[in-house]
Formats: C-alpha cells, structure tokens, sequence
C-alpha cells in the first residue's frame, strides 16, 4: 500500500503528511469492553445475549484498538434497510445475490421492522427506551427466528450500537425496556455483535476475488466510509495494518485492492456525506452542495475515479442524487455511485439491471459498465423483455431463477 | 453575541431593560428571545442537563474547534459544535434558549464532531436538546418539521421510513430524470426486483401485520404517540386511528398501554 | 362558478373554509364530501386516499379520509358529526382523481349527519365563500391553484 499522500494545506510552507501524526493502534486498549460489559450483565440476569455459533460459520477479523470481531458468514437474518428498499433497490438484492452464490442459508424477514433511526436523528420525535424497544423487538424475532442478525444500512448499524452503549450504561433504561418486551411476551435479548453485512462482505472480498469474472484493473475507485460505520462508537469498525497503514477503517477500500481495482484517494475522505437526515428530504440545497463541494468535486480533481464506492443507504443517495442539480450550475460533476455489494456483484458475474437494478441510479452508469467489460445494452434488453412478460401478467414477479 | 463591555454600559440587572424586567436582562447587548421568562429558559436547560445521557455528552470543553472542521453543517450554516458545548458548559440559559430555537435543527447528526480529543459528543448535546424542543411544542421545532412530518407518518404507521412510491417528481425535481422514470414505471419495476419481501410500492418492504401490531404497542408503551401530539395535531389524528384500528382488531384497548417513564 | 386566483368554487356547493373541504347537500338527508381546488393545489400530486370504512361515526373536526401526496400527508376532517353511509372505492383505487375531479369522480364520503346536527350552519355559500378562501390562500402562501391534465370541475 502506497504511503499516504502529501495533504494539500501545508502549515508554516512545510506540505504536512499524514503520515507524522500517527495514530498507534496496539497498546493503549480503551478501558471498557463492550462485549465484557454485555456479558456481565448477562450474568447478573439484566439480559440475554444471542451468541454467534459454529451454525453462523463465523471468522474473526481486527477492529480499531486490535481486538477481534466474530463475523458470521451464513445464517444471518437480513435486518433490511428502508432508503435501499424504498429507493435503491439494487442495494438489497445485491446483498442477498451474493450470499446466495456461496449457497448460505439465511432469512429475509416481514417479521422486521425499520431502526427508525433515519427519522430519529431527523426529528428527534422519540425517546431512548423507544428506540431501545424497537432494536430489541427486533433482535428478539432474530433470536426466534433462530438467524443472527446482519444490519444493512449504515445508519441502523451505528444506531444500534448507539442503543448499546445507552443499555450498557443506564439501569434505569434497562427497566423501561424490559417492561416493554414484558407487555409484547418477547425476551430481552442483545446480540453479542453489531454486525454490518459491509463486514460480511469484507471477510468474504478473497472468495469474491476469486469468482471474479471481470478485469478490474483498468477501474479507479474512490471510497467514501460512512460516518456512522467509524465515527459512532469506534471501536469495533474493521481496521487492518495492511490497509492505510491501520490509520482508516479498513472497510470497502479491503474489498477494491482485493478485486484488483485502483484505490484512489482524495482529501477529504474523512468528510461526511452531507446526507443530514432530515435536510436530504427537505433542506436538499445543504446536502448537494456539502456533496458535489466537499466530495465529488474533490474526487474529480483529485483521483478523477470510474465510481465511488460506499456502503450505507444515505451516502449512495446523497452521493448520488446531489449531481443531477449541481450538473445544471456547471459543477465538476458526473462520477457513477453505488454500493460495495453492488459493486461486488458485478465483479461476480451478476445483471446489472436484474440484481444491482442500476437503473434506480441517478448518475450516467453506461461508460463505468463499458469500461468494466458489461453489455449494458444486452442486459437492458434482457431486463426489458422479462418486464414485458410482467406486464403482460405471464409472471406476477422477477424471480432469483430469472437472475 | 456582542458582549457588553463591563467598564461601561449597565451591569446586568441594572438599566432600563433591567428596570422593566430584572429576570430578563441578558449579558448580551444584542440577545434574542429577551421577552421569554428566563425561568422558562432555565427549564428547559435543566431538562437538557437532566436526560440520563447528559453526563456522557460533556467532559469540558478547550475550544479547539476540531469539531467545527469536521462539522458539515458549519460549513453552510451559522452553526458551529463547538458553541454548543461552549454554551452549554458555562451555563449560559439565554445563548442556549436562541441554539434551541435557532440553529439545533441546522445539526446533521453525523457523529464527526466526537473526533473531539476530550471525547465530548455535541451532536448528541443536540439530540438531546431536540427531544426537549419537540417534547414541549416549541414552534421553532414545529415549523422546523413541518415539511418532514409525512416521515413521521410513514415509519410509525408502517413500519418503514420511505416508500416507492415516495420518489415522484414534485417531491424530487432536484433528483434528476430517474425519479421520474422510476414514477412512471413503479409498479412494474417493483415487480422486477427479485427479493419477494420488496414486492411492495407503499412501504419499503412487506412489513407483518404482527410487527406493525408490536410497533404500536411500542409507542403507547414509551410515550412516543404522545411526543407526536405535541407536533402535529393532523399526523396525530390519522396516526391514533390507524393504530387504535389494528389495536382494536387484536382485541387491544389503546387505552391501556401506561407510558414506562416516569 | 366561483373563482378566486384560479381556483374553481362551484356555486351549488357548501364549504368549510378552515377544514378546505365542499359538501354538496343530497337532498335526501346526506351530504358528499370532497377536498376542494385549493386543497388538491395545496397537496400537490395526491398518490394514497384511504377513506373511513361504511358504517363508522365521525366527530366534528376528526377525519374522514386519510390523504397523502408527494410531500404531505394528513386527515380530511368532517365539519359536523356523522355516520359514514358511503366511500369512494374508485378514489381509493387510483388517487389522482382527487386532483383531476375534485368536486365530481373525486368526492370522498357520504355522511349523514347525527341527530342534533345542522351542517348549513357550520358550513359558508356565495360570497362568504370567495372572500374566505382567499384569505385563507393568503395565510398559506398559495398564489394560485394549479391545475393536472384533464383537470374538470363542471
């Protein structure tokens, strides 16, 4: 891995490298261990603990202070994410596609409600028990239905282990929720891991590699981290000595130099998104320009990638949807986003518009499927005439066998 | 805020604002909100600092500024991080009533100011000053959600936030010409995704009845239908019928889920 | 045909101007009910209406129907207290009549009144009308009504 790059603000004329201020992972361990902590009190009877087993075929990966992180590989119940089901539908099926190729049995629940966390840091109109009430409700049905949970979105992820840390901490809200699981007859029950399917996919990246059947190498590709994956309760993100020197969060960018693409950088990779909950819905004019400012802008001038690569529902949303506007003020715009799974789908042979549903998309994927080697116009026929046959009332849905 | 310089001028408490109302009087020449009672104000400070989570949320504050080059929104707004903590570290009741009304929505609650080296967390400060906001019907937060509102409907009567059917070209003209394409083509589209639970157009996926019926129950139990009664008399309306309804169908009274906090 | 800022207010009909619905008196002792122009202008593309079930009763000021469109969402309320004696299934099947046919295809409800309650005095005509939801427009900031293809109101 290249040395990080020269930063473009140098103090006192003397360009600063990233590189003097390091941060040094092993031997100063946070005092506190959440999982110590979730099992203590397991012991003291405040709460159960659903545990990853051999059933999940799971494998350890380092997080931030060097510690291990089980990750489970199959029996996962699919706690789906609202804006990729709602709008980015490709994000989803790209996540089941892939654990369905390595023949992994996993469980796609109704019984699963949202993590409500987009509207809670929208709009505040709710409490911690109640957003407690609603994670555990839902890893109790996990814990019946007998899966492991695996989180989709970014944003439920650093939620939920926001819930945690509040669980952790607060008797008196241990008390609250409990009489809530009491009045609906579920246990109260935490998992022993907050697991995001980005870490799925990251402890998967050499099996992906390897039943690859694209060439990759002439691909650049920026990764834009999600604010709530590392910035949220640090500790347990994935980060790796061989990838930017154990100073970023591993995750996504592992996956690119395991497929063999360019990982380009860019300076303002810790920037946030600018997806701001509530203002991606209704203050858009902050969330597109903090986007094609500080972000794609950037990106193009810097790296100029064949796609930027992220793995939580607001950043592909924000990051993608801000360019259409900004295009019409003559911004530097114009770079293809999606998601690491859809990404990784394609790598592996999947359709473009039956899996990664790429047509959801705001910005122009055509050239980013050319230059990958994809007959996007082949599979946009395929797509179209399989719609027909829906249309017509042939078949009611698109099933995994027509994928 | 223009301080007043204390050599000369009134000293708080004394001169003809003070005269009318000495509770009133702010250190501030040019302080908003002075009409407001600063019981009042104190109030709502003493709800902030009274939240459980207060005390993980401010460990002191050196002005560093580390959150305000991290923030997003300081760079478009009027808003900064590190006022907040500011503010609320040297108890200064009148800055935080006008954070409160003015900027606390601004925040985009991304966590990238907890790069702070005291490990302060003014994003959650602000969660937690928006809660107090919205739980006492200040019509700051009112207007403020006024447009979001629908959202609110959406996830507690559903189950999810946001719906297919969501993405039409009045709501995102800013979006680009996809949302009009995916409008045009909602439902056979949804038919061409293959997961069988994404075969729906009003709600993200096929949320069980069984599911919305223990949602419901948890916003009776935490209090949460209430907090929205506070919001929006309209949303509140269709929300407790469509969730008295399904109670009913269960054989539910309502009425006889008592809020778990105190 | 009433007008005011391009918006239609048929004559023959009655209006809450607060709740922004019309009622049309059946003459037969119920009245239908629908949203008026300004109220389909107001909520932009409708996509849901999700009328109360036959057989219900209504307070005065709670809901009859439930609307949403792109960027709204929320309760037609009834003026007066009734049983809801009929619904519009085809207004629930596709919405958008609501904005093409408000005061005809787009009523919602037809209410009969409780015992007790008498609607004409809850409700405005003529005049009281146009001057009503002018001001009205005025305080929600809406310059004009805005009209879908195919937009009919005779």
């Amino acid at each position: 891995m290249d040395p990080l790059p020269v930063l473009n603000n140098p103090v006192n004329g003397v360009p600063v490298k990233a590189k003097d201020r390091v941060f040094d992972r092993k031997g100063k361990l946070p005092k506190t261990y959440y999982r110590e902590q979730l099992f203590e009190l397991e012991a003291k009877g405040e709460i159960q603990i659903h545990r990853i087993t051999d059933a999940q075929d799971p494998v350890q990966v380092e997080t931030k202070f060097g510690r291990m992180k089980t990750i489970p590989r199959a029996r996962t119940w699919h706690h789906k994410s609202c804006g990729q089901c709602g709008h980015i539908p490709g994000y989803s099926t790209s996540i089941f596609w892939l654990q369905r190729q390595f023949g992994y049995d996993y469980h796609d629940p109704r019984d699963q409600s949202s993590c409500t966390a987009w509207n809670y840091y929208a709009s505040s109109t709710s409490n911690p028990a109640a957003q407690a009430a609603v994670a555990l409700r839902n890893f109790a049905q996990a814990y019946e239905d007998d899966y492991f949970p695996l989180i989709h979105c970014g944003t439920s992820y650093g939620h939920y282990k926001e819930v945690r840390e509040e669980l952790i901490h607060h008797p008196e809200l241990r008390d609250q929720v409990r009489r809530v699981m009491d009045r609906l007859k579920m246990p109260m029950i935490f998992p022993e891991e907050v697991v995001h399917y980005s870490e799925w996919v990251h402890v998967m990246r050499k099996e992906i590699a390897a039943r690859m059947v694209l060439d990759l190498s002439e691909i650049t590709i920026t990764v834009h981290p999600a604010c709530h994956y590392h910035k949220l309760v640090v500790e347990d993100a994935i980060y790796d000595p061989e990838m930017y020197e154990g100073q970023r969060t591993a995750i996504v960018s592992a996956l690119v130099d395991a497929l063999g693409a360019n990982l380009a950088d860019y300076s303002t990779w810790h920037d946030c998104c600018g997806f701001g909950f509530r203002h991606i819905l209704v203050s858009r004019d902050f969330s597109r320009s903090f986007a094609t400012l500080r972000k794609i802008e950037r990106m193009k001038e810097e790296a100029n990638p064949d796609v930027v690569l992220t793995h939580d529902t607001g950043c592909v949303t924000t990051l993608d949807k801000s360019q259409f506007a900004t295009q019409a003020h003559g911004c530097n715009v114009g770079i293809p986003v999606m998601a690491d799974s859809q990404f990784a789908a394609l790598a592996m042979g999947a359709h473009p518009y039956k899996v990664c549903q790429l047509h959801w998309h705001g910005v122009d994927m055509k050239p980013l499927m050319e230059k990958m080697g994809i007959d996007h116009e082949k599979a946009w026929a395929e797509f179209e005439e399989d719609a027909k046959r829906v249309e017509s009332g042939e078949i009611d849905f698109l099933s995994w066998e027509d994928c | 805020m223009t301080a007043l310089n204390v050599t000369d001028g009134p000293e708080p408490g004394e001169g003809p604002r003070a005269e009318r109302a000495p509770e009133l009087c702010s250190i501030y020449a040019d302080a908003k909100y002075q009409e407001v009672p600063r019981a009042e104000k104190q109030r709502l400070f003493d709800e902030v600092k009274g939240d459980m989570r207060w005390s993980e949320t401010l460990y002191g504050c050196y002005e560093c500024g580390i959150c305000v080059a991290a923030c997003p929104s300081a760079r478009f707004y009027d808003f900064s991080p590190r006022v907040f903590a500011q503010v609320m570290a040297r108890e200064d009741v009148d800055g935080f009533y006008e954070l409160l009304n003015d900027s606390v929505w601004d925040c985009s609650q991304c966590f990238s100011c907890t790069r702070c080296p005291r490990q302060n967390n003014p994003g959650g400060i602000i969660t937690i000053m928006r809660e107090v906001a919205v739980n006492n019907g200040l019509t700051s937060a009112k207007d403020a959600l006024k447009a979001y509102s629908r959202i609110i409907y959406k996830v507690m009567s559903t189950g999810t936030q946001v719906a297919p059917d969501m993405l039409q070209p009045d709501f995102f003209p800013d979006w680009g010409p996809d949302v009009v394409a995916v409008a045009d083509n909602l439902d056979v589209w949804r038919r061409m995704v293959p997961p069988e639970t994404l075969h729906t157009t009003e709600l993200a996926w096929d949320v069980s009845e069984k599911t919305r019926l223990e949602l419901y129950m948890i916003w009776k139990l935490t209090g949460n239908l209430e907090i929205i009664e506070q919001l929006d008399e309209g949303i509140f309306m269709i929300l407790e019928e469509v969730m008295e309804e399904l109670l009913e169908e269960h054989g539910y009274d309502i009425d006889d889920f008592e809020s778990v906090i105190d | 045909m009433g007008e005011v800022n391009n918006c239609r207010l048929p004559d023959d009909l009655h209006y809450h101007v607060e709740y922004n619905v019309w009622l049309r008196d059946n003459g037969d002792g119920t009245w239908d009910l629908g949203m008026t122009d300004i109220a389909q202008s107001l909520a932009g593309a409708i996509i849901h209406c999700r009328p109360k079930k036959v057989g219900k009763t209504v307070r005065a000021g709670r809901s009859i129907a439930t609307v949403e469109s792109g960027k709204w969402v929320g309760p037609v309320k009834a003026p007066f207290a009734a049983e809801i004696v009929a619904r519009n299934d085809a207004a629930e099947a596709d919405a958008s009549i609501l904005n093409r046919s408000p005061y005809n295809d787009g009523w919602i409800v037809r209410m009969k009144p409780l015992e007790g309650e008498d609607p004409s005095a809850l409700l405005v005509q003529g005049e009281a009308v146009l001057e009503g939801f002018k001001e009205y427009m005025a305080e929600k900031g809406l310059e004009e009504c805005v009209h879908c293809d195919g937009f009919e109101c005779d």
